[in-house]
């Protein structure tokens, strides 16, 4: 009897347990009708150009922090300035290496570059000075200032001075023979990965014959190549550290209404909102969606008679200012270009909870900042809206659902 | 045998007790909408034989059981009584556009603790048991239309209301004479009363879900007396009849308001409001009850809350704003109901004499009146008391099917089934040994 009654009882609790299916049913009773889902947008108050540390180096394998472009060349760019890129690039030898390679003797040595990016004139003809890199170094704490070799030294001298000029995909720098004698035996030698530092390629102008703004070239880093030719084969070295120094200089006024950052330059944007604005302070929040649109226009606006391209940042990074004496500036993510609506957009959770407390009075949120991307690397230029423009200022689009 | 009968009641127990708090605790814990009005649904439990006599038990004189209603009665005690008590409830509930919501919820019944301080002559009983239930669910869906050029999306607006007044009940009743019995008792209420907004968008992994809730928490006290006078061998040589009558004061709870808003079940606190009470109705009951014999006994009750006139509060609540309209009227609930124990008190019956078999039925206005109707409540009521080997201990399994309101205009018509199950253990503890 007993167990008969446990075996009713718990078929009861499973049907009831099954049979919940609330719906509309009543909504008239009950006389609610907040918690409809609205729109807001909120205009940043202010926007500035401010400064913020980035690196410029790191690991073209899968080692984290991983960097994924080399630059290389200099622009003179009437809008934004003068931008001058050079590259430090170590390699390693592949895991399976042709049989006598460690006793063969290095014939040759070819540079492969493939072009991923091209800021300037894409006809551009750049002189560049190579290097050798004789100390150690380590590529993640690489900033835009960060040399491996002391230019400067007059006792330090190139090892060849090349011109780099269009190519449709890749471009291939044949290395002096001089270097291919000098280097030959390490490339062989069991110790290659310890006894060797890499090649710096300094960008020192334009070259012969050439009389226009001058490029910036980006090179895919995964796809960097140094092929040693070893009597009829060859053996194609990895780049493994990359890093680039970025230097910008010459910077004209910006243009009214525009807040301008320069990637490589360490300039962010700073931004602030007023979250206890009518209509938006105390409400719940679904869903907040940071914008930014860039002057497209300016962007795309001619340095002179030729092509001059200045790209569409891939993506930019939002980061926020937090009360924090350890690490006060934390990435939030990416914004990446929505080309139907013409305009760069992020959301998350985590930027849609932040905000819900900012809307809610809690104040450790000191401001937001936007700057492009640290990898890839670029030269990118942000040119942002000020407020004086509120329809194309940064700005967060909100879903508030109201209350009670 | 008995240690596997024991073993068996305690197994149930426990699974109709664990998934009673799942479902209370769990997303599916939601019954009626008009739970939503003043402190909640009423719940009226006082024990499972009463609960089986359609709530009807205020003049019952039990060996086995120690109704929550009635202080005086608890001058009977013998035994020390445990009792927990789990119930499941599913509600239909229809609209008059004809569209239906099945719910389901569940929770405790009562947990109580009562022993003797002198034997058959001053008993102490505490209880737990909730006053009032909140569980309604009713939702919104529809399409929205960003205004920043991006897609429709489709939301859901869940209006749901949580919580309930609870009582901690805590008296002695005391036998002036065989057949005169008082009591008094203190009784307890808190709780919180939470009304959520959760605004969701079942089809988006970036929309969060908010919630927005509105809490009323507040608590006090008030006091219960109670008398119970028995006239034995009216018509014959075992029957006895019996009068019971019970008064609960006015009770003044105290506390505030709180609102709550944010993502999920991540809520900041918006603003305290200010401090406020509220104010319960007094409750006067009555009943009587008639026991032919030991193997049968009838009981009626009746029971008033002056609502309308009594009930005030600082705090908005569903259906009544302070010095506004309110949808409260008086309560009056009218129950009753028969047991009948085939074997009276021989325990030597064959197992099935042993079990007591109970019906009963009620009407109950509530104090509700949403727009200005009634509500009106029926119900009836079956239950099985199941003796177990111990003879002092029962499992007892109780049935409610009944029907509220009606689906006209903005009233909705809840049909409910609700299941119960109560395990009652009587033991002799603190009692001295007369002989050794």
């Amino acid at each position: 009897m007993h167990r008969l009654c446990f075996l009713c009882l718990i078929a009861a609790l499973t049907l009831f347990a099954a049979c919940d299916d609330p719906s509309s049913a009543g909504l008239d009773l009950i006389g609610e009708e907040g918690g409809v889902p609205t729109s807001r947008s909120l205009a940043a108050s202010s926007v500035a150009q401010d400064t913020l540390s980035e690196v410029t180096g790191g690991f073209a394998s899968t080692t984290s922090p991983s960097v994924s472009r080399a630059l290389l060349g200099r622009a003179e760019d009437p809008l934004f300035g003068t931008v001058a890129a050079d590259t430090f690039i170590d390699f390693i030898r592949p895991g399976s290496l042709p049989e006598g390679f460690s006793d063969g003797t290095v014939t040759g040595l070819t540079l492969e570059l493939p072009v991923d990016y091209v800021y300037g004139d894409p006809d551009g003809i750049s002189r560049i000075e190579l290097y050798e890199i004789t100390r150690s170094w380590i590529p993640t704490d690489a900033t835009p200032d960060s040399s491996y070799v002391n230019f400067d030294d007059p006792s330090v001298s190139p090892f060849g001075t090349v011109e780099v000029s269009r190519n449709d995909s890749t471009i291939s720098v044949e290395l002096p023979g001089s270097y291919v004698e000098a280097i030959g035996d390490t490339l062989t030698s069991s110790t290659f990965g310890s006894s060797y530092r890499g090649i710096a390629l300094r960008a020192v102008g334009n070259g012969d014959g050439y009389a226009g703004p001058g490029v910036v070239r980006g090179f895919d880093a995964t796809r960097i190549r140094l092929v040693a030719a070893i009597a009829d084969t060859t053996v194609r070295f990895r780049a493994s550290e990359v890093a680039s120094r970025i230097s910008w200089s010459d910077l004209p006024a910006t243009p009214a209404d525009r807040i301008v950052a320069r990637d490589g330059a360490e300039e962010a944007i700073d931004l602030d909102f007023v979250f206890d604005a009518e209509g938006i302070a105390g409400q719940p929040l679904n869903n907040a969606e940071f914008r930014v649109a860039l002057d497209t226009l300016l962007l795309a606006t001619p340095a002179g008679a030729g092509d001059f391209e200045r790209p569409r940042p891939e993506a930019i990074e939002l980061l926020l200012e937090v009360e924090s004496e350890g690490n006060p500036i934390q990435s939030l993510g990416a914004l990446v270009f929505d080309e139907d609506l013409g305009v760069y957009r992020f959301a998350s959770g985590l930027l849609t909870s932040l905000v819900q407390d900012e809307l809610l009075g809690a104040d450790f949120i000191k401001g937001y900042r936007l700057r492009a991307v640290n990898n890839p690397a670029s030269v990118d230029v942000l040119p942002v809206f000020a407020p004086t423009l509120p329809d194309q200022t940064p700005r967060f689009e909100f879903v508030v659902s109201g209350g009670n | 045998m008995l240690h596997r009968s024991v073993l068996l009641l305690a197994l149930a127990l426990l699974a109709f007790g664990g998934s009673a708090e799942a479902l209370a605790q769990g997303a599916n814990n939601y019954g009626s909408l008009y739970s939503r009005f003043g402190v909640g649904e009423r719940v009226s439990f006082s024990n499972s034989q009463v609960d089986a006599m359609g709530g009807a038990g205020l003049a019952v004189r039990s060996f086995s059981y120690v109704p929550l209603d009635n202080p005086a009665s608890w001058g009977d005690i013998t035994l020390s009584h445990f009792t927990f008590s789990a119930q499941v409830t599913g509600t239909t509930l229809e609209a008059a556009d004809g569209t239906t919501s099945d719910l389901a919820s569940g929770g405790l019944n009562a947990i109580q603790l009562a022993f003797p301080l002198l034997n058959r002559k001053l008993g102490l009983n505490v209880a737990y048991r909730p006053y009032s239930r909140v569980n309604y669910r009713a939702i919104r869906t529809d399409s929205f239309s960003p205004t920043d050029g991006t897609d429709p999306l489709d939301y859901q607006i869940n209006y749901e209301g949580d919580g309930g007044l609870q009582e901690i009940q805590a008296g002695v009743g005391y036998r002036i004479t065989t057949n005169v019995l008082v009591g008094a008792s203190i009784n307890a209420f808190f709780g919180n009363i939470d009304y959520l907004q959760r605004t969701e968008f079942p089809t988006s992994f970036i929309f969060e879900e908010t919630r927005s809730t509105e809490s009323v928490r507040v608590a006090g006290v008030t006091g219960t007396v109670g008398v119970l006078a028995s006239t034995p061998r009216l018509f014959g040589e075992s029957d006895a009849l019996s009068f019971a009558a019970t008064a609960r004061l006015p009770a003044r709870l105290r506390g505030e308001r709180v609102e709550t808003i944010g993502i999920s079940l991540d809520r900041d606190t918006l603003a305290t409001s200010a401090d406020g009470s509220l104010r319960l109705p007094m409750e006067l009951a009555a009943g009587i009850a008639y026991a032919p014999s030991n193997a049968l006994q009838f009981a009626v009750d009746t029971r008033y809350e002056p609502w309308g006139s009594q009930f005030e509060s600082d705090f908005v609540l569903g259906g009544f704003v302070p010095g506004g309209n309110d949808d409260l009227q008086d309560r009056w609930r009218v129950g009753g109901g028969l047991e009948w124990r085939p074997a009276g008190t021989r325990r030597r019956a064959p197992y099935l004499s042993r079990v007591a078999y109970r019906l009963g039925g009620y009407i109950d206005q509530g104090y509700l009146a949403p727009t200005g109707s009634s509500l009106t409540t029926y119900a009836a009521t079956v239950g099985l008391s199941l003796p177990a080997l111990i003879p002092t201990a029962s499992f007892d399994l109780n049935l409610e099917v009944g029907q509220r309101g009606d689906a006209e205009g903005l009233l909705v018509r809840d049909t409910f089934l609700k299941a119960s199950a109560t395990i009652n253990f009587g033991e002799r503890w603190f009692l001295r040994r007369r002989i050794d």
